[in-house]
């Protein structure tokens, strides 16, 4: 198991690097100016020495990858200037994490129940009612959630504030004031786990298995609880922990409807202001993320369900 | 399974109400101005003077899209700091653009024609810090602004327009400071000097309005190892604050707060009526405009159907731009005929600026001229006055001139494409709606116009950096696009079409006549004479129009609504400041 961990970790670091490599060049293709399209020539010229724009791409890159692995990522050039980009990053995880992390309480426990419903009573009007919700989350994108949301409980009934409360500490108005973004956010997640929970929960009604188990005397709720559901949650380790991975990524539509400074926007407002940096930083910081989702749901595979060996020496004849 | 449709009903029924029921949000007093007539549209309700004077907390709850830095050297755009002081401020008093000396004790005095200039500091101003702030500190700033390694994005402020003795050298490395004219004689007394003589308001409107103070004990603990770079201004406790008001709470991307200095002259004088004012980041339109409606906002700009249905309300004021907007013509293009100046005058003429401005932009006005109505000259609109107004009616848009000048160039041109039929490409903003309705109507009128069969008009969208590149390049017909342009200093924007101007875009322009009159207008001998540099103004349009350089389109001016409790200090939008948010006053509670 550790050779097999060190071995992902290596080919993690590989991947980074050539990430790395990818987005720096491919973010030099985009056209823009980092000091603005209507900036002095001489400003131009002395921004573009700075950043080291003057020189052949290939001595650009490999001046970047010196200051990167010496850790030192660089700074804002245009959307924040001068700021540290690890700073910007640093700065901006805390509220996305509370946001998701309130978005997780709810869309997981709300996504099984639902799940579980829907597959106790298929083919009812509890299957069918939460088939649509389905549906309709799915299709519906998260901006229209989200600017309807606004729209109805906080113009039209003025139940909810239009916008996040980033004032202060946590209180309970800042807490109400979560509450739309939130909704807006678990939408989604609570469609996806629904879908996946009922469709794993029935597979497990109808196997072999199950009526073992209640031809060996279990009742009904004891063979689905002891063995039905343990068995459907395999596959949703596959949607569940990217979700916890996700808690330090953001969407860039809740949180500019909702006014929310987290990190969502980041990626593309520093590509359209040709902040370089800040742009690579950012695309790093998603990788990290997901190579770790990715090697979290390989390992998690080995522990959920003990079938699953990795690396475990060879198989015996 | 009926029942559950049945509960889905009710369910939807209950949010269409909800979502079209009259509105609680907010209170009474929150309510619009206006109320529908029968015809749709919104007719003013009188409202009842305020009797009483206004005595609870005069909190302006205002919006922003985004705050890059609180830096003075860096900041990206004209967002409002009305935290730092300047030399002198802007100022609205009785209806006009004032300049009022704020932390210098008088306005500035040049003895020698506009070349030196002395500023005398008032004594007893200090930062937010508590720490002192005098004539050193604004040598101090000004030094680290040039500072070459730095590389600050503002030090052009100190060598265009208006040219500081040596400081261009000095952002360049190529001199010391000493030998830059910016020195403080004594703790209170600044003296500026200057490499060519400028007028009164040049030196009032850059220098003594554009410079803020930097704090040096803040400055130089943000500052890296080698000096290469500063945090400062970056975050609240790197901000240093010297104005009307004091930064008192910023997150980044979040809001800020700024609370009244009492301690400021101004403030003392009696030209602030605020307490605070705070500002959210609100990126989406559609929020700012629930909230301004629901009574949480006291401002918003009304864009497109909001423009048309609010634009004759009392409370919607009108902001001039500096800017006209347009499309650049390539006279050096390989396709012949846009070398032609007829085909290129005639695209002038035809292009259906009136219609583009009713149709797609709603709010901003046509323009067929290339300066603003926005741009200040002296103490007149540039435009409001004759020779400006003879040009902009010489250039109207006119179907027979347009239709007359093609006859002559397609006489001319015509063989040089494959069955008659020329065709002309026009580049536009790739991902923008508006610019895309844009341009085909200018391609319909002018196919129409022309004739099918002897003109075509391809559209081409591009991302903008790539169409400015492509301007750069030469390598276009006609091109969307802009350049700014200083609301007090024509002249000085007037550089990108001089043959001298390092980052020009190509269109093949290239007059012996306009770069005298940019260079005099700036640097020579009507550089203090504004009747003069009018008339330069006036010609250097003229030459660029009889050219066919720029093809005006529209001026992008904005609209805002206020919420009718904020009281502006005047109704008469100004150069510079506008409104002048410094002075909103607020008679009522939220």
């Amino acid at each position: 198991m550790l050779k097999y961990i060190l071995k992902r970790i290596a080919a993690m670091v590989l991947t980074l690097f050539i990430i790395l490599s990818l987005s720096f060049f491919a973010i030099r293709l985009i056209p823009g100016d980092v000091a603005g399209e209507n900036a002095a020539p001489e400003i131009k010229a002395a921004m573009e020495a700075r950043y080291h724009l003057d020189k052949p791409l290939g001595e650009q890159y490999v001046i970047f990858l010196k200051n990167f692995l010496s850790l030192d990522f660089g700074e804002s050039m245009t959307l924040y200037p001068r700021r540290p980009v690890f700073a910007i990053i640093r700065d901006k995880i805390p509220t996305t994490l509370m946001l998701n992390i309130f978005s997780l309480c709810l869309t997981i426990p709300v996504g099984l129940f639902c799940g579980i419903a829907a597959a106790l009573r298929k083919n009812t009007i509890v299957d069918y009612a939460i088939s649509a919700m389905v549906v309709f989350n799915v299709s519906v994108p998260s901006f229209v959630f989200a600017t309807l949301l606004q729209y109805i409980f906080a113009y039209k009934l003025g139940m909810f504030p239009f916008l996040l409360e980033i004032e202060g500490g946590f209180s309970f108005s800042k807490f109400w004031s979560m509450i739309l973004p939130v909704l807006a956010l678990s939408f989604g997640g609570i469609a996806t786990i629904t879908r996946y929970m009922r469709a794993e929960l029935f597979e497990a009604l109808n196997s072999e298995y199950m009526l073992l188990s209640k031809s060996k005397g279990l009742s009904n709720v004891q063979s689905t609880l002891r063995h039905a559901l343990r068995n459907s949650f395999i596959p949703l380790c596959n949607v569940i922990i990217p979700m916890f991975m996700n808690l330090l990524g953001g969407s860039m539509v809740v949180e500019n409807i909702f006014g929310i400074p987290g990190i969502g926007s980041l990626t593309s407002a520093s590509i359209q202001t040709s902040d370089y940096y800040l742009t690579i930083a950012v695309l790093f910081f998603y990788s990290v993320i997901s190579l770790t989702s990715m090697l979290l749901v390989d390992l998690s595979y080995g522990i959920v369900d003990p079938r699953i060996r990795i690396g475990g020496g060879k198989v015996r004849e | 399974m009926k029942k559950f449709l049945a509960v889905l009903l009710a369910l939807a029924m209950i949010l269409a109400m909800a979502a079209c029921g009259n509105s609680n949000a907010g209170n009474e007093t929150n309510a619009p101005a206006t109320e529908p007539n029968g015809n749709g549209e919104q007719a003013p309700v009188v409202t009842d003077p305020v009797v009483d004077e206004y005595t609870g907390p005069k909190d302006y709850r205002a919006w922003t899209t985004s705050r890059a830095t609180f830096n003075p050297h860096m900041y990206t755009n004209s967002k409002i700091m009305m935290n730092y002081g300047t030399l002198v401020a802007a100022m609205s008093v009785n209806d006009e653009l004032a300049w009022i000396p704020h932390h210098a004790a008088e306005l500035p005095v040049s003895n020698d024609g506009g070349i030196t200039w002395t500023i005398k500091m008032r004594e007893g101003l200090t930062f937010s810090t508590g720490t002192t702030l005098d004539a050193t500190d604004y040598e101090y700033s000004m030094k680290m602004l040039l500072d070459p390694k730095l590389v600050n994005k503002n030090a052009t402020y100190l060598f265009d327009p208006v040219v500081i003795l040596n400081a261009k050298e000095y952002f360049q490395g190529t001199c010391e400071w000493e030998d830059v004219g910016i020195k403080a004689l004594s703790a209170n007394e600044l003296q500026i000097t200057l490499q060519y003589a400028a007028s009164e308001i040049d030196f009032l409107s850059t220098i003594c309005s554009l410079i803020w103070p930097v704090e040096e004990e803040t400055y130089e603990a943000c500052m890296n190892e080698d000096r290469t770079s500063t945090t400062y201004g970056t975050t609240l406790d790197t901000v240093v604050s010297s104005g009307m008001f004091y930064l008192t709470e910023w997150v980044t991307d979040g809001y800020e707060k700024f609370v009244r200095n009492d301690n400021d002259p101004l403030v003392k004088e009696g030209y602030v009526f605020l307490d605070s004012y705070h500002a959210r980041y609100i990126s989406q339109n559609s929020t700012r405009a629930e909230m301004f409606w629901a009574g949480e906002l006291d401002n918003h700009s009304l864009t497109g159907d909001d423009y048309v249905q609010y634009k004759n309300d009392p409370r919607a004021h009108s902001l001039l731009s500096a800017n006209v907007w347009g499309f650049f013509m390539n006279g050096a293009s390989s396709n012949p005929i846009m070398q032609s100046q007829d085909f290129r005058n005639a695209v002038h003429y035809g292009t259906p600026r009136e219609r583009i401005c009713a149709d797609v932009y709603k709010l901003y006005p046509a323009a067929p001229a290339i300066v603003s109505t926005g741009i200040y000259t002296g103490d007149v609109y540039y435009r409001t006055t004759e020779r400006a107004q003879a040009i902009a009616e010489k250039y109207a848009t006119s179907e027979e001139k347009a239709l007359d000048l093609f006859e002559k160039a397609y006489a001319e041109y015509a063989d040089q494409y494959p069955n008659g039929k020329v065709s002309v490409e026009y580049i536009y903003f790739e991902g923008q709606e508006d610019q895309k309705r844009q341009a085909e109507i200018l391609q319909e009128t002018l196919e129409n116009l022309f004739g099918k069969e002897r003109f075509e008009l391809t559209l081409r969208a591009m991302p903008p950096a790539s169409a400015y590149d492509a301007y750069r390049a030469g390598d276009y017909d006609l091109g969307l696009g802009v350049r700014l342009a200083n609301n007090f200093n024509p002249w000085a924007t007037m550089n990108v079409w001089t043959t001298t101007y390092a980052d020009p875009y190509q269109t093949g322009f290239a007059s012996e006549e306009f770069d005298q009159l940019q260079y005099n207008s700036m640097y020579g001998d009507i550089a203090t004479d504004m009747e003069a540099k009018i008339e330069a103004l006036a010609r250097m349009e003229e030459l660029l129009l009889e050219y066919g350089a720029f093809c005006p389109v529209m001026q992008n001016d904005n609209c805002v609504m206020y919420h009718e409790r904020i009281e502006l200090i005047s109704d008469v939008y100004l150069p510079l400041i506008g409104f002048n948010a410094n002075q909103y006053n607020i008679t009522a509670a939220p």
